[in-house]
């Protein structure tokens, strides 16, 4: 009897908690229109990756350059990629972000990078045949990343296709914080940062009402990366995934780094122009919806103390000047 | 006479422009098609809010604890004949 008793309330905790927590990556992932949403969130992120060059001892070169790449598409999908954006040749522009250096270089969304500096970038399509996911979304990464290396030494001067022809143009940057992001197609309503990128999710995006709610989001994830929490918790030995993560001194070090990112997040978006005060009202609708569980056993700061450290962070703004991260 | 001269030469226009509209608007229609990135799920890195297991973990523990406590074992208990 005790037994079935012990495995009635079992089921019925795991139903009860996937009814409030569900959100699979199967989930329908709403209405979003890709093109449009990956430019909202990467102006949202550009804006304060710039506002927030104050804050950050570590520069990042800014160009307003949103990317896509062949190996992001389904196989049945790259054809066409190809015959309609030329993706097998390089990374391409999806979005050139208004009143940047990418902007201002005359850079242009369909334009497909072949050369930086005279070289070339990794075949897509290589990239795009890697059957695991990860490498090939690491590959794909390093396309942007070589980039990225040779503007930190200065203007780069960029082999570029368009419309077919082979064209030059040379490319600045603006120092910023690091404000690497990108737009994932899932269902999972959450938010990531891996320590090179921010993943912000379609599902996440469609939850956020405005682009204040989008920047507590952005600022928080933009946060990690800046302040090398990822690195940092690799160091300790904390798992990247897992139930290893919440156990003991590791659940510590990692409602940590949420903390310290809830703070900076706050002064990111406060930098940026964006309204703090849409902070508070986030956490209750987001974390009522899908984290409603009491302060115990936690990697991540509950309501209550979201509440607590988001109120502390506004009012630390009024303060003296904080120094930039280490 | 040429009244039908008209007509029928309006119709032939029409039957032939209308196949080239279509097909027009059909290539037009193809190309701004956005093609989505795949779906993917995302699993590593530090996450927005924390997952359920562990306080999921610690409640059955408890509730199991409570069990336990209250639970009365009759098998210990002497049985009459």
């Amino acid at each position: 009897m005790i037994y079935r008793l012990v495995l009635a309330t079992f089921v019925g905790i795991l139903l009860a908690a996937h009814a409030a927590f569900g959100q699979g990556a199967g989930a329908p992932s709403g209405q979003s229109t890709l093109r449009q949403a990956d430019l909202r969130v990467g102006a949202v992120a550009y804006r304060i990756a710039l506002a927030g060059r104050p804050l950050c001892s570590q520069p990042h070169p800014l160009t307003g350059l949103l990317f896509h790449h062949l190996g992001e598409y389904e196989p049945a999908d790259r054809v066409t990629m190809i015959q309609r954006h030329g993706l097998d040749r390089g990374p391409g522009i999806l979005t050139v972000l208004a009143d940047t250096p990418a902007a201002r270089a005359g850079l242009v969304a369909g334009d497909v990078l072949l050369a930086v500096n005279g070289k070339a970038f990794p075949s897509p399509v290589t990239i795009a045949a890697m059957a695991n996911s990860d490498s090939r979304r690491k590959a794909m990464e390093a396309s942007e990343f070589q980039l990225e290396d040779q503007l930190h030494a200065g203007p780069a001067r960029l082999r570029l296709l368009r419309n077919g022809r082979e064209i030059e143009a040379r490319l600045d940057s603006v120092q910023g914080c690091l404000g690497r992001v990108r737009l994932a197609r899932s269902g999972q309503t959450n938010a990531f940062a891996n320590g090179r990128y921010v993943v912000m999710t379609t599902s996440m995006l469609d939850f956020l009402r405005g682009d204040d709610e989008l920047a507590v989001v952005l600022g928080h994830e933009m946060s990690h990366n800046i302040l090398h929490h990822p690195t940092l918790l690799d160091e300790k030995g904390v798992p990247k995934s897992g139930i290893g993560r919440a156990f003991g001194k590791n659940a510590k070090r990692v409602w940590r780094t949420e903390e310290e990112a809830d703070r900076f997040g706050i002064r990111l978006m406060a930098a940026a122009g964006y309204n703090v005060q849409a902070a508070i009202p986030f956490w209750r609708r987001y974390l009522g919806k899908y984290d409603a569980f009491p302060q115990i056993f936690r990697t991540h700061p509950s309501l209550s103390a979201r509440e607590r450290i988001t109120r502390e962070a506004i009012a630390a703004l009024h303060g003296p000047a904080p120094r930039p991260m280490p | 006479m040429v009244f039908k001269g008209i007509i029928a030469a309006t119709a032939s226009v029409a039957l032939m422009v209308t196949p080239a509209v279509a097909a027009a608007q059909s290539s037009a229609q193809a190309a701004t098609t956005e093609v989505a990135p795949a779906g993917e799920t995302v699993t590593d890195g530090s996450q927005l809010r924390g997952g359920f297991i562990i306080p999921l973990i610690a409640l059955i523990a408890i509730i199991l604890g409570l069990l336990a406590a209250t639970h009365d074992n009759d098998d210990d208990l002497p049985h009459s004949p």
